[in-house]
């Protein structure tokens, strides 16, 4: 899997932007199928510390897109035990050091191809190694989470561990009260969330906390209209949606924000026909792949949230996504009874 | 998660032969620069001449996360080398206590590091100070080349820890205050970057430490917010910034009533002056709502104003015994404040975008909901007719912003529900 960018450049012809657009699922299965093979560009090794979450987008996206049998799954799997430390973290590729990043992606992978056992039948140390090493992460003392053993926290990596250790059942292993207050303590008066306690809300640090919050049945801590009519300020005239005020559009913020929406139940607060118009905008209908926005470089991170953004909406033929996880709602109800 | 700024390479289909060529050359210079930084960690050569190494790769790819763990392993080895030079037995990263520090009170030095004389541990701390340095030294480029990598701040933030660790307080605090004057001038450059706010409160933080003999400097930061919204009032980080220093600002004061009543008057006058300026700003909306908030605090929320519950972000910070009376006053000020705006707009409307007239309607249904809300609270038996004039006019509003701003539809919905709720 490659996080290189292009081939292909987002963007219809602007005539084209008045007609009916389709979602071109074919284009973009062959798109991400085809990411592996670009050994001979430079930028596919320039982007090694990025792999593991390579392969989690590109899964994800097949997987809504119907084609979850497109990547190979035991190549796949194969591939991401070889990211695997002695301490149970996942580095971005072999060789690399383990990191929370990564080894959410891992587990998010394993998950959905149903493989979590393959760390106990090939003597890995089974998922119960796995979930200690997220769980040593953790501050005991704010709730925060470290991202390695170096010490950065961010809530990014909160709702990371909160996400891999229930999709593993082994959230008693670290203090979910503490890591609760951790997240009310970064609230702020628009009603959404930082990176940090202090920090001015951003729509990416918002899906983590909201979805941190969702995980540990705590979303009465969020002040849902405040927050909603932050959120829904995000959409400009173009349909696309901003991470903060005053930003540019960017097809990735479709899914940090609509999922934040859906999740405190505000998602009718934007014009979703827009923001899926928006979306099929940053297509490119040739090659496949989608862009941060019309005119870019496609690359698979983008194809992946652009693709969860269009299922969120319903957009017909896909596969619902799970706002919370940003995963199959069949892979997490599979995995999570109450979804 | 999410990673932006991946660069955008013209693709290989479009490469001639020879560019194809030159691509697997530099493929092959990159991969083996790389296996050689990675052989030298493995075999733990821990050395300046590996740190060179390090430096060349993180300059060509400053992403490279696991690359910057190395360096600071080989960090880690060289202040030790340095203290071993010096014969000081102390662990690197021990305590966070820099007042035991030998170096910081020469007075414990015979108890704390009893072989060492303070010439012989002067020599160890300056040549740790010089390899952090010219470390910092060594991110300012990578810096303003890529203002959005994590892990350049994170490294950055490290070596300054280690200053704290390692280095006598005097000299900590200097290098600590010279990362103030870089944040700036990072912001500067991007007055939004949220890596930059991030770090200055970070920096902050550190110099009013008691560990760094620091006091607040919740004033001057303060004054910087009102710099850097005075140079662009749609500096959302800025104005956000601002609402986190209020509440200790004031409590430092230690104001009083009367001065906090000032305080808001002010605040709300700065809003309304940026707001005449450009009223289509949402930045400065938010603000302002911000403030109306302070006055609107739910009733049912402040009758148990004891508790000091952490996840309520709904007590008012900057007078928090506002009666109900004086809540509905205010309300009505600034409600009328906001009226005027929009009669204003009304005059020329030709040059009157939606977005701004939408912004000044919403906050007026805000702000007629909450003042209403506290009428009820002041009297249980509200004059029937004074509230149904109200509703017409918060209805009026309504359709108003679902003209203006069809895209929020199911908003307006939901709003007017809540009117017909309240007014039921
Ligand atoms: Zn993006």
């Amino acid at each position: 899997m490659s996080l290189v960018s292009g081939p292909g450049r987002g963007g219809t012809h602007a005539h084209d932007l008045h007609q009916k657009l389709d979602l071109f699922t074919d284009k973009h299965v062959t798109y991400i199928k085809s990411l592996d093979t670009r050994r001979n560009e430079l930028e596919y090794w320039l982007t090694e510390h990025l792999r593991l979450n390579g392969v989690y987008w590109g899964l994800t996206a097949l997987h809504l897109l119907g084609h979850p049998e497109a990547l190979p799954r035991d190549e796949t799997i194969d591939f991401v035990l070889s990211c695997l430390h002695e301490n149970g973290g996942f580095g971005a590729a072999p060789g690399h050091d383990p990191h929370m990043l990564y080894t959410v992606s891992a587990v998010q992978i394993l998950v959905t191809l149903d493989a979590i056992d393959e760390l106990s039948t090939r003597n890995k140390g089974g998922k119960e190694k796995v979930g200690q090493f997220i769980a040593s992460l953790q501050d005991v003392r704010t709730g925060s989470f470290c991202g390695d053993e170096w010490g950065e926290t961010d809530t990014r990596f909160l709702y990371g561990a909160l996400n891999a250790l229930s999709l593993l059942h082994l959230t008693h292993l670290i203090d979910m009260e503490k890591a609760v207050s951790h997240v009310a303590s970064c609230a702020n008066f628009d009603g959404g969330y930082g990176i940090s306690a202090g920090a001015e809300s951003h729509a990416g640090q918002i899906f983590t906390c909201v979805g941190a919050l969702a995980i540990a049945n705590r979303l009465d801590l969020v002040d849902r209209n405040k927050l909603g009519i932050w959120l829904s300020e995000r959409q400009l005239p173009n349909g696309g949606l901003n991470g903060r005020p005053e930003k540019l559009e960017d097809v990735c913020y479709s899914w940090w924000v609509a999922s934040s929406l859906a999740m405190i139940d505000r998602l009718h607060w934007i014009d979703s026909e827009k923001l899926a118009k928006f979306i099929l905008t940053c297509q490119d209908p040739s090659m496949g792949g989608l862009a941060d926005r019309p005119g870019d470089m496609v690359d698979v991170f983008h194809t992946h949230f652009g693709i969860a953004g269009l299922s969120l909406l319903q957009y017909p033929g896909l596969e619902e996504v799970d706002p919370v996880y940003c995963m199959p709602r069949k892979v997490t109800r599979r995995v999570l009874e109450h979804r | 998660m999410a990673s932006h700024g991946v660069p955008r390479t013209s693709a290989p289909t479009e490469r001639t032969p020879q560019a194809q060529a030159a691509e697997l050359q530099k493929i092959q210079e990159y991969k083996d620069l790389v296996e050689l930084v990675n052989t030298k960690i493995r075999q733990r050569e821990y050395t300046a001449d590996t740190l060179a190494l390090i430096s060349k790769l993180l300059k060509r790819n400053p992403e490279y996360y696991s690359i910057w763990n190395h360096r600071r392993l080989v960090l880690q080895q060289l202040f030790s080398d340095a203290q071993q030079a010096a014969q000081i037995k102390q662990p690197i990263t021990s305590s966070n206590d820099t007042t035991s520090h030998p170096e910081s009170t020469p007075d414990n030095a015979t108890t704390d590091a009893a072989p060492a004389t303070h010439p012989t541990q002067y020599p160890a701390s300056e040549q740790i100070e010089l390899l952090l340095i010219s470390d910092l030294h060594f991110l300012v480029p990578l810096l303003r080349e890529f203002p959005k990598c994590y892990w350049i701040w994170n490294h950055r933030q490290w070596l300054l820890q280690q200053a704290t660790h390692l280095l006598p307080v005097p000299r900590v605090r200097r290098l600590w205050q010279e990362e103030l004057g870089l944040v700036a001038k990072m912001l500067s450059m991007d007055s939004r970057n949220f890596h930059g706010w991030g770090y200055r409160r970070r920096v902050v933080a550190e110099l009013e430490s008691p560990e760094l003999q620091g006091t607040s400097m919740a004033e001057d930061e303060f004054s910087y917010t009102t710099k850097m919204i005075k140079t662009s009032l749609s500096n959302f980080s800025a104005w956000h910034y601002r609402s986190k220093l209020i509440p200790r600002l004031l409590n430092e004061r230690g104001a009083s009533r009367e001065e906090r009543r000032k305080f808001l008057d002010s605040e709300f006058n700065l809003i309304q002056n940026a707001l005449w300026t450009d009223s289509a700003d949402q930045s400065l909306w938010f603000y302002h709502a911000f403030l109306m908030s302070e006055l609107s605090t739910t009733p049912s929320t402040s009758s148990s104003s004891s508790s000091s519950s952490p996840s309520t972000s709904s007590s008012s910070a900057i007078i928090p015994d506002l009666s109900p009376t004086e809540r509905v006053a205010l309300l009505s000020r600034e409600l009328d404040n906001i009226k005027e705006m929009l009669e204003d707009e009304d005059e020329d409307d030709t040059d009157t975008a939606p977005a701004e007239r939408k912004y000044i309607y919403h906050a007026l249904v805000q702000s007629t909901l909450e003042k209403q809300k506290w009428i009820r609270a002041v009297e249980a038996h509200a004059e029937p007719k004074a509230i149904a004039d109200d509703k017409d006019e918060v209805q009026s509003w309504i359709s108003k912003l679902r003209a203006l701003d069809p895209f929020r539809m199911g908003r307006w919905d939901d709003v007017a529900r809540q009117v017909d709720d309240l007014y039921a």
